[in-house]
């Protein structure tokens, strides 16, 4: 019987990743706490689960690192080896390689993998090195044997307690027979104690059995493998019959591991599912009887059928946000990642970092959580290698040695806020200018507002440090953060040594408020959305080559037509000339525009259907949705719309300045 | 009548692929994710043959041995445990709460069948 277990490859692997982040966030924790018996041994059951799986789908490398691991943390264990920053950084190191290596089913050996198990090893203080058992050899490898038959003699003596640990002899007499072929058995019995003395939990018996077999006498042995301490057993050949000893091959490779796209699948708490099936249960329960009474409507049934509609509707209502909290992960998962990152950083700049974070049960759509990663990454590491000073530096500023980052989340009306702070210089605005006026993005001239000056940090190609740092990457800075903080359909701000985003909870399902241009109906996302003003024609401004502009209260707003913009014709419905005309007004940042429109329709919870899957990508637009009465409407994408109006702004100037509307 | 087999671990992958071999050869197989788990499973059906790892959290396979041995009614049960460990030190240790043999890991499919086969009457 061939069983292949190959398709528990996928579970394996998710598996693994969550028991590497275990270990991972574990070595962190490790330094400030190094004789916490718990969380070694949490990190290396972690290790060791790894290494049970591994082995059984023939992943040698996994074996060979997590078997190195576990040694040295078993060391650790037993207090033969102390956790120092060295041993904790190879740790670390032999969980990246583990991570490369359990990513998907044909990762390749990673380079240094050898140098990372040697230094293992030496931290555990052994040269020891084989990673797989003798035993797991046995069990892969075949035996082939070319023996002729010979008899055996078989002393199997039990100890009265050998029944206590659920081996029974008459189980091992069977499995014997099945060794070869009983020739004759013989029967101890003077142990036998009187019918009024005897326990039927004790075993009072033994035996002497003649086999003959064509096995070699390991299969005898391994008969009684289970009850070594506990009997005695003595397997002698008989005279005349010579044993050959028996030849072990290995098996041939077992051909080219099947390849197969590594599918991106989630794990989920049964619990969340059970609440999903729960609920469609109830909605099942509901349509039927929906069904039923509309089979036989009548009058009187009215206000049922109303009943059985508004279960219905709540069944909607609360399937509708459990499917989404399937996809949700708590924030906490990206805060370990960035636990690690802050380790790494303090190593390689030698500076002092402690990380503090906060709201880590936050949850977040997963595709939110994934595209945040790498903006959270930046901006930690721009705290840590521009904001915190060295630890001179920063005694000599009266601070204390140890410089702090703190990251936390939490939920902000329907949105997830993410603050960032360090205690470090914060943005420094002279060089800002100085460099943005070097670099030409700003005319040597100009009198920006602080705030501009902040901004200037998103421009692309935008870099204050003179040397680029092996850390904060090449030139691709903070416009990068932005540009992915604004896919997300989110917002970001920098005020000194505090950075805030806004994202979305989800990116499936947002809240639109659904405007009227001339004969379109357009959704704008409500994050985006500041407050909507009635205009009267005074307000509006005609700035020379900027274009026109609304003042609402004491500021300035650029304005643009919708209708203009998408070149709409004008709306055949009638308008009232005294009517005062509608803007929407939008932020992105801090930089603001009004939106014209003829009507506001109403807010509705939209779910977004992307259009370049099955169109192409219209510009200004983030996909459309379907509306409450089964039409197709198009979501604005409020940050193109801004910067088409700063584009235009830039090119009508014809020098390389920036738009900032603050 | 299938016989029934209690498989303890806290790895899925590893419950699954025990699972899923025994499974295929014709037992119906319990799952739980560790010893506290197990002894709950254990009360509340009969099991045939139980195959546990060791290190588990919140109770831990030697424990759960003991505990199984506890039981008036399971004094004769099977219990097979799982380790990756070759040391005798497990083993011994596992012997001594009650373990009736061992399975390495990791396992091809047949030996483990080969294993639970040799235990159950």
């Amino acid at each position: 019987m061939k069983i292949d277990v190959s398709h528990f490859l996928d579970t394996f692997f998710l598996e693994s990743a969550e028991h590497l982040s275990t270990i991972e966030s574990g070595l962190l924790k490790l330094m400030a706490s190094p004789s916490d018996a718990e969380l070694l041994n949490s990190i290396f059951r972690a290790a060791h689960s790894i290494k049970g799986g591994a082995g059984a789908f023939g992943l040698s490398d996994v074996v060979k690192l997590t078997h190195a691991l576990e040694n040295l943390l078993d060391r650790m264990r037993n207090g033969l080896a102390k956790p120092s920053s060295d041993s904790v950084a190879t740790m670390l190191q032999a969980v990246d390689f583990l991570k490369i290596l359990t990513a998907h089913r044909d990762a390749e050996s990673p380079a240094g993998m050898d140098e990372t198990i040697a230094a293992l090893n030496s931290a555990a203080g052994s040269s020891e090195s084989p990673a797989v058992e003798s035993s797991s050899a046995s069990a892969l490898g075949a035996a082939v044997s070319e023996q002729r038959e010979a008899d055996y003699k078989v002393v199997f003596q039990p100890h009265p307690d050998l029944l206590t640990t659920g081996c029974n002899p008459l189980l091992l007499l069977r499995n014997l027979s099945y060794a070869g072929t009983v020739l004759s058995t013989r029967i101890e019995t003077k142990d036998l104690p009187s019918l009024a003395e005897l326990e039927t939990s004790r075993c009072y018996l033994s035996w002497e059995i003649i086999i003959r077999t064509g096995n070699p006498i390991g299969d005898l042995r391994e008969v009684f493998e289970f009850v070594e301490e506990l009997a005695r057993v003595e397997i002698t050949p008989l005279a005349g019959n010579p044993v050959i000893e028996s030849v072990s091959a290995r098996p041939e490779a077992t051909g080219a591991q099947e390849k197969s796209v590594h599918e991106s699948s989630i794990r989920v708490a049964t619990e969340k599912i059970d609440k999903v099936i729960d609920l469609v249960g109830e909605m099942v329960i509901a349509q039927s009887m929906a069904s039923e009474l509309v089979e036989n409507f009548s009058l009187d049934t009215q206000d049922r059928l109303k009943e059985c509609l508004a279960t219905l509707d709540r069944c909607v209502r609360e399937l509708h946000e459990r499917t989404l909290s399937v996809r949700m992960l708590p924030v906490g998962t990206l805060f370990s990642r960035v636990q690690r990152l802050v380790h790494d950083l303090a190593q390689k700049t030698g500076k002092k970092l402690n990380l503090l974070t906060s709201g880590e049960g936050t949850e977040v759509d997963r595709g939110v959580l994934e595209l945040l990663a790498d903006p959270l990454t930046h901006l930690i590491r721009n705290s840590a290698d521009h904001g915190i000073e060295m630890p001179a530096e920063r005694i000599a500023l009266g601070k204390p040695e140890m410089g702090t980052i703190s990251v936390s989340a939490s939920h902000l009306a329907g949105s997830v806020l993410i603050e960032i702070e360090d205690d470090g210089g914060g943005l420094n605005l002279k060089r800002i200018r100085e460099k943005a006026i070097a670099k030409g993005l700003i005319p040597p001239t100009s009198e920006l507002s602080e705030e501009r000056l902040r901004q200037l940090i998103f421009e692309p190609g935008f870099s204050t440090r003179s040397e680029v740092s092996d850390l904060s990457g090449r030139g691709v800075g903070m416009d990068v953060v932005k540009r992915n903080v604004t896919a997300l359909n989110g917002t970001i701000e920098v005020c000194g040594t505090y950075v805030k985003i806004l994202l979305p909870l989800t990116l499936a399902i947002m809240d639109g408020l659904i405007v009227r241009v001339s004969d379109h109906r357009f959704v704008l996302p409500l994050i985006s959305i500041i407050e909507t003003v009635a205009i009267r024609p005074e307000q509006l401004l005609n700035v020379a080559g900027r274009g026109e502009a609304v003042r609402v209260r004491d500021e300035v707003i650029p304005f643009l037509r919708l209708q203009k913009m998408f070149h709409l014709e004008e709306s055949k419905l009638e308008r009232d000339e005294d009517m005062p005309e509608l803007a929407v007004i939008v932020e992105r940042g801090s930089l603001k525009a009004a939106l014209l429109v003829d009507e506001l329709l109403g807010q509705q919870q939209l779910v977004v259907k992307s259009l370049e899957k099955h169109f192409r990508r219209i510009e200004g637009t983030l996909g459309a949705t379907i509306l409450g009465d089964g039409s197709a409407g198009l979501i604005l994408d409020v940050g193109t719309l801004i910067d088409s109006l700063a584009k235009t702004d830039r090119t009508s100037k014809e020098n390389k300045r920036i738009s900032l509307v603050a | 009548m299938a016989k029934t087999a209690l498989i303890v671990d806290d790895s899925t992958t590893m419950r699954q692929m025990v699972a899923f071999t025994l499974r295929e050869a014709g037992y119906q197989v319990i799952e739980a994710e560790h010893g506290q788990d197990a002894l709950d499973k254990i009360c509340a059906q009969p099991v045939n043959v139980v195959i546990t790892d060791l290190n588990m959290p919140v109770m831990d396979g030697f424990t759960f041995i003991k505990n199984v041995r506890a039981m008036p009614n399971h004094k004769f049960l099977p219990i097979l445990m799982l380790t990756t460990e070759s040391q005798l030190s497990k083993k011994e240790q596992g012997k001594a709460a009650g373990a009736t043999g061992w399975i390495v890991k990791p396992f091809d499919p047949e030996k483990l069948l080969q294993v639970v086969a040799k235990v159950l009457p």
